[in-house]
């Protein structure tokens, strides 16, 4: 038995680390495509200004510190038409008289068109200097409910979902939205996000890449290289991404209202949308391409305390699991394609299933040793494997980056990412395990969800 | 050590951590070269940048260097994206000026060799410097480029052709641009936008000819590249009982007074997208008289309907603000009521 419990979690690890590696290799592919038609795109020809009009959605609450600096920076967007609508839900601070000062809101006399159900609105304004500014005050409702209002109120056939503290590259929409203009099959893009702290932010716009300075946040600059942003793009590659982030995702709304909208009482909404459409347009049999945009275009406070950071693995993991859960009948199903038959499963198994298992595999390890189980050098073996390939997908997902985008130009960032892709395996790793357990449990024990509650410092912001 | 060996699953985990192990050195490893050679093409890059933007802004300012420095090369690929992009940024005669240069330099050759090659951006900086250099000896080699399956080369091989013989070029692309749905739309007219007047003539003319398949394509086109189309050219797929999307093009690009009962005959249609785009239209084209119509249309059950017809109603011609006003007074209907008063709102027309 324990020889059996052994094997399978070595397998299970090298299994979990290579199919990361797998899609780090398909990122590879993708990227050398991206790359190769980037220098095609930038000539000053080419750049087109007959892009699709865009509906820019801020759902807020209890954003009365943040609020002004994002729609500025959203108002400052290079891209020929878009229009912003922010959407206070419920807030109890001053999110809507910040609006109202700062923006001069007047009352609208919109004609509100009910497409998605949502939570009453009481009223909606328009911004005296900024036209294209609209903002719906409406009863607290969670994030996906502000989305659908945001929604119905919006013009244009592609919306653009954005967290009220995301700071946007100036043409973040142009990056996004070139896949709907190269492929009229496409019903959703998603943007990379990366860690905004330790950057220099002016005027809600990013002036200066910098690696933090706090060494959590140093972790999480890493995770996301090794397993949000070339993760995603090697899903992307075989039309499999199961997920878009929240803080950045352009949709093509009529796909979005047949598909019902954004999910009410879910906490990852975002996953859930992207998982439903899949499943939506296969049941269907409607051809259709939702894709990831390797480049940076949106960036984020990442959570800079034990507490704050263990609160947000926790409700991602909920999220997951609820997103999953919902939609099981898109696994082995008959048209389930890439999604239903690679991605779902490998959701469930490495990430969904996960934190069980590599939590377990290290209790149990240390458990076997002690009780004299397992001999020391099996249990060393363990720690070299798991570490060791730990390590090697972190330094893939670093070299991936030096192929791309190459953000972190200087020697003393190669050196500090360097010492991070180590570290980040003794001990980090392990702790976000344990938080995606707990995430789990509570998600059994169906636990009440709510905005999610960050602490942001906002200290480089000026 | 001995004990790992003696189990066959332990041995094999530890030779994949080794194997692990040396990856991610050699991972570092190939960082570490990256780093180098980056540093490297950097100061070859602005060695190179020190050199020839000097000589090419001379070039665009219309004061010709007489003696020109000899373009290596290993340059050759450097100066060819460097003179794309002052290409691409300027207009007039500095193109010319920056073609002769181009010429002095024996780059149609570098070109030609470019076009051979398997990297796409390679072939299509090979195709975009033929073009900008008027090469009329490329003619049938850009041609080739045209019928390829991979649609970007194909589009600047379009592009080259026009350039280098606008008639000529006209004639032979159109089929293309109807033919390609893979073509994006938005893509063909960004890049072929100076050429609009062309491309407008060479479509009015075989409008009439085109399979039907083709006309929404070839509607659509019209719409986006602002294309002139006369109305009388269009009148014939202006009728109910044209497909549904041929209708909605066709109203997005008809203009005249040869087409408005056509369009007004169109806002009854049962299709509520036809009823939309003939809203529109008569927001472009109506007259005082089409107040009726389209006080009418802002009573449609479909939202998008109202707005586009209370959009029109602002643009009539000879219809003042207060007629406006004292309509959205009239108005019984609730919806047709509130969509006004929004619209009326945003064009800033009435008190909010």
């Amino acid at each position: 038995m324990t020889d059996l419990l052994t094997s399978f979690i070595l397998v299970y690890f090298v299994a979990l680390n290579s199919v990361y590696l797998l899609l780090n290799a398909l990122a590879a592919l993708n990227l050398e495509r991206v790359n190769r038609l980037r220098e095609i795109y930038e000539l000053p020809s080419v750049q087109t200004t007959l892009d699709p009009p865009i509906s820019v959605l801020v759902p807020a609450y209890n954003e009365e510190t943040t609020i002004a600096a994002t729609v500025r920076s959203v108002l400052q967007l290079t891209y020929p038409e878009f229009e912003i609508i922010v959407i206070n839900d419920g807030s109890r601070d001053g999110t809507l008289q910040v609006l109202q000062q700062e923006f001069g809101l007047l009352p609208f006399p919109e004609a509100y068109r009910v497409q998605l159900p949502t939570e009453t609105v009481r009223g909606i304004y328009r911004s005296t200097i900024h036209p294209h500014l609209r903002v719906i005050d409406k009863a607290n409702g969670g994030k996906a409910d502000s989305l659908n209002a945001g929604i119905n109120a919006s013009r244009y056939p592609l919306f653009c979902g954005v967290d009220a503290d995301s700071i946007l590259q100036r043409n973040s929409l142009q990056q996004v939205v070139q896949p709907f203009l190269r492929d009229p099959r496409m019903i959703a893009t998603g943007g990379t996000v990366r860690a905004a702290n330790g950057c220099e932010v002016k005027d809600g716009h990013l002036t200066h890449v910098d690696l933090p300075r706090n060494p959590l946040a140093r972790f999480q600059v890493i995770e996301y290289l090794r397993a949000f942003l070339f993760g995603r793009l090697g899903w992307s590659s075989i039309n499999a991404l199961l997920i878009i982030s929240g803080a950045f995702g352009l949709f093509k709304k009529a796909a979005v209202i047949e598909a019902g909208g954004y999910r009410r009482n879910t906490i990852g909404e975002d996953m859930e949308l992207i998982v439903r459409l899949h499943r939506h347009m296969r049941e269907g049999r409607r051809p259709y391409r939702i894709e990831f945009v390797p480049d940076p275009v949106c960036w984020t406070e990442v959570p800079e305390d034990l507490r704050t950071l263990r609160n947000q693995r926790v409700r991602w993991q909920r999220g997951l699991s609820e997103s999953l859960n919902s939609h099981w009948p898109l696994m082995f199903s008959r048209r389930g394609g890439w999604p239903g038959w690679v991605a779902f499963p490998y959701m469930l198994l490495f990430e969904w299933l996960g934190p069980v298992f590599e939590f377990g595999g290290y209790l149990w390890f240390a458990y076997a040793y002690f009780a004299g189980l397992i001999s020391w050098p099996a249990f060393a073996v363990f720690l070299f494997l798991a570490i060791g390939m730990g390590i090697l997908l972190s330094a893939s997902g670093l070299l991936l980056e030096e192929l791309s985008f190459h953000l972190y130009p200087r020697k003393r960032h190669l050196a500090i990412l360097a010492l991070y892709v180590i570290l980040e395996n003794l001990g980090y790793r392990q702790l976000n395990a344990w938080w995606r357990l707990v995430g789990l449990v509570q998600w059994i024990r169906q636990k009440e969800h709510q905005w999610g509650a960050m602490k942001r410092k906002g200290n480089w912001q000026s | 050590m001995s004990s790992i060996h003696s189990d066959p699953s332990l041995s094999l985990a530890f030779w994949i951590g080794v194997t692990a192990f040396l990856l991610t050195l050699g991972i570092v490893l190939l960082i570490l070269v990256l780093r180098i050679q980056r540093y490297w093409q950097g100061r070859r890059e602005q060695r190179f940048q020190q050199r020839w933007r000097p000589v090419l802004m001379q070039a665009v300012a219309g004061d010709p260097s007489t003696g020109l420095p000899a373009l290596a090369r290993r340059d050759q690929w450097r100066f060819l994206k460097l003179w794309n992009h002052m290409q691409e940024s300027v207009r007039g005669d500095a193109t010319q000026r920056l073609a002769a240069l181009a010429y002095r330099l024996d780059c149609q050759h570098t070109a030609r060799r470019l076009l051979a090659r398997r990297s796409l951006p390679r072939r299509l900086f090979g195709i975009m410097t033929l073009g900008h250099m008027r090469d009329r000896t490329a003619w049938d080699l850009l041609q080739a480029q045209l019928q390829q399956s991979e649609r970007i080369s194909a589009l600047f091989a379009a592009r080259a052709l026009i350039q280098i013989d606008t008639q000529r070029g006209v004639h032979a692309v159109l089929p293309q641009l109807l033919q390609r749905d893979d073509w994006e739309l938005v893509r063909v007219a960004t890049l072929l936008q100076e050429f609009r007047e062309a491309l407008g003539r060479e479509l009015a003319i075989n409008l009439s000819a085109l399979p039907a398949a083709r006309l929404p394509r070839a509607m659509r086109l019209a719409d986006v590249m602002h294309l002139h189309v006369p109305g009388e050219v269009m009148l014939p797929w202006l009728h109910a009982h044209q497909p549904a999307e041929l209708l909605i093009a066709a109203l997005r690009v008809c203009s005249g007074a040869a087409v408005l009962p056509a369009v007004r005959a169109l806002a009854g249609h049962a299709d509520w997208r036809v009823r939309v785009q003939s809203a529109r239209a008569l927001g472009r084209l109506g007259e005082a008289s089409d107040l009726t119509l389209l006080t009418r249309l802002l009573c449609d059950p479909q939202w998008w309907v109202r707005y586009r017809a209370a959009g029109a109603l602002t643009q009539l011609p000879l219809v003042s603000r207060e007629t406006l006003r004292d309509l959205l007074g009239s108005l019984q209907d609730r919806y047709a009521r509130e969509i006004f008063a929004q619209v009326l709102a945003e064009r800033g027309g009435a008190d909010a």
